[in-house]
């Protein structure tokens, strides 16, 4: 019997700073949104804003 | 001639010595079945099949709504209980203008969608003490994925019902040949609401996803209701960035902004991108350059940014992120976050091939910009 496939999709947010261009991943949390600015850089005190926001799947 | 030796019985139904009459009714009453019953059988296997699709509809239009009723009492405060006004919502319909005559139907529809946009946001609003405008974009659009679900299922309800009230089985062909499709986009609305629920970008952002980024640390104006734009500058030329105001979930008011922006600033040349369907085998994703407005929706933005184009004799292109149905409305795919780059540099590469120094462009990025500010 051919059994059907779930697609489990989880968002993640990517930020960079817009400085050094240090880029880092991390789960989605609510609030965020696409060139928001976080916070300052840890390396160059630069600001840092999220670029991008998007889904991986991960088929079971 | 000598017909005695003939044996009709034998020759044309088997009756001869050889042949078992039982072995005749076998093949000959499936025959006579088919031909009486044939349609019938046929009605009874392919309702089956609605029946259960329309069970399916049913369940994703109630999961849809009480997803919708319990974001609104957990995460919002509404002055009373929501849940009875919601349902009036999702019964709302909305009358098409006369097209027997066409001249003069997009003012129209335009004025008939905008009134309706209107009037679901002052009731929205009216619902609650204190509600912001991304909370309120949101509902608003909640509230158009359950309607949808809601019509899908009464028309295939209405479909079928009348098929088996009139025991009429070429009436229920067309619908067994389009129910995948109208499962395919009420599944794809149904996953939708959590990334609605979340305010998370999806794939039809892209569009405002590439000029947003083109307007970070630029002065951003008011252009229409919902709709911001700036002014910046590039290889010489002077760019009109447009987009939707995000973080919101709107796709803003292209048409009218880019109207305005074309009268007070005359551009040389437009360029849109936005998201388009994709074809069967098509990849996700992939970038695709033309001619034309790209813009979806009902027509009207299209026809207004059509007609200020003529006027004025601006060449409009067109960049667009190919993707289906569901990655428009659902959570915005890896592989299409990725053209970000791909689509600008493209934007930048037509500009330069298309404009001259000290020339204008107007860049717009269609689409809703949920999850993606400017």
């Amino acid at each position: 019997m051919m059994s059907k496939k779930i697609e489990i999709v989880t968002a993640y947010t990517l930020q960079q700073c817009s400085s050094c261009k240090e880029q880092s991943k991390r789960k989605f949390s609510d609030g965020d949104y696409i060139f928001k600015e976080i916070s300052k850089c840890s390396s160059c005190d630069g600001q840092v804003i999220i670029t991008k926001i998007f889904g991986e799947s991960l088929t079971q | 001639m000598d017909f005695s030796s003939l044996d009709i019985l034998d020759e044309f139904f088997g009756m001869g010595d050889e042949s078992n009459p039982l072995m005749m009714l076998v093949w000959i009453l499936p025959i006579i079945l088919f031909v009486f019953y044939g349609q019938r059988i046929q009605l009874i296997i392919t309702s089956r099949d609605i029946k259960k699709n329309m069970t399916k509809l049913e369940q994703l239009r109630n999961e849809s709504r009480d997803d919708l009723i319990d974001y609104v009492k957990q995460k919002l405060t509404p002055n009373d209980d929501p849940t009875k006004k919601l349902d009036r919502f999702f019964d709302y319909f909305t009358i098409m203008p006369v097209d027997v005559d066409p001249n003069g139907i997009i003012p129209k529809i335009h004025h008939l969608v905008r009134s309706r946009e209107d009037a679901t946001r002052k009731q929205i609003k009216s619902m609650f003490s204190e509600i912001d405008t991304l909370e309120i974009t949101k509902v608003q659009n909640l509230l158009e994925i359950v309607t949808t679900l809601q019509l899908l299922h009464k028309v295939v309800r209405h479909l079928f019902l009348t098929a088996k009230k009139q025991n009429n089985y070429p009436l229920i062909v067309p619908l067994q040949m389009l129910l995948p499709f109208i499962m395919e986009q009420a599944e794809a609305l149904k996953d939708a609401v959590p990334a609605f629920k979340k305010g998370q970008p999806i794939g039809d952002g892209i569009g405002p996803l590439v000029v947003g980024g083109m307007m970070l640390n630029t002065k951003k104006q008011k252009a229409e209701f919902e709709t911001v734009y700036s002014e910046s500058e590039f290889d010489g030329r002077k760019l009109i960035l447009l987009k939707a105001e995000g973080p919101y979930a709107t796709v803003g008011r292209p048409g009218e902004a880019t109207e305005s922006l074309v009268e007070k600033l005359k551009p040389n040349i437009i360029i849109m991108i936005d998201a388009a369907l994709k074809l069967e085998g098509e990849d996700t994703g992939d970038v695709a350059q033309g001619f034309g407005a790209a813009i979806g929706g009902i027509g009207t933005d299209r026809f207004k940014i059509e007609e200020v184009a003529t006027k004025y004799n601006i060449p409009v292109f067109a960049i667009v992120v190919r993707q289906s149905v569901k990655d428009a409305i659902t959570l915005m795919k890896k592989e299409i976050s990725d053209q970000t780059e791909k689509v600008r540099n493209q934007v930048y590469e037509m500009i330069t091939d298309n404009s001259n120094p000290n020339e204008t462009v107007l860049v717009i990025g269609v689409g809703n910009t949920l999850g993606v500010a400017q």
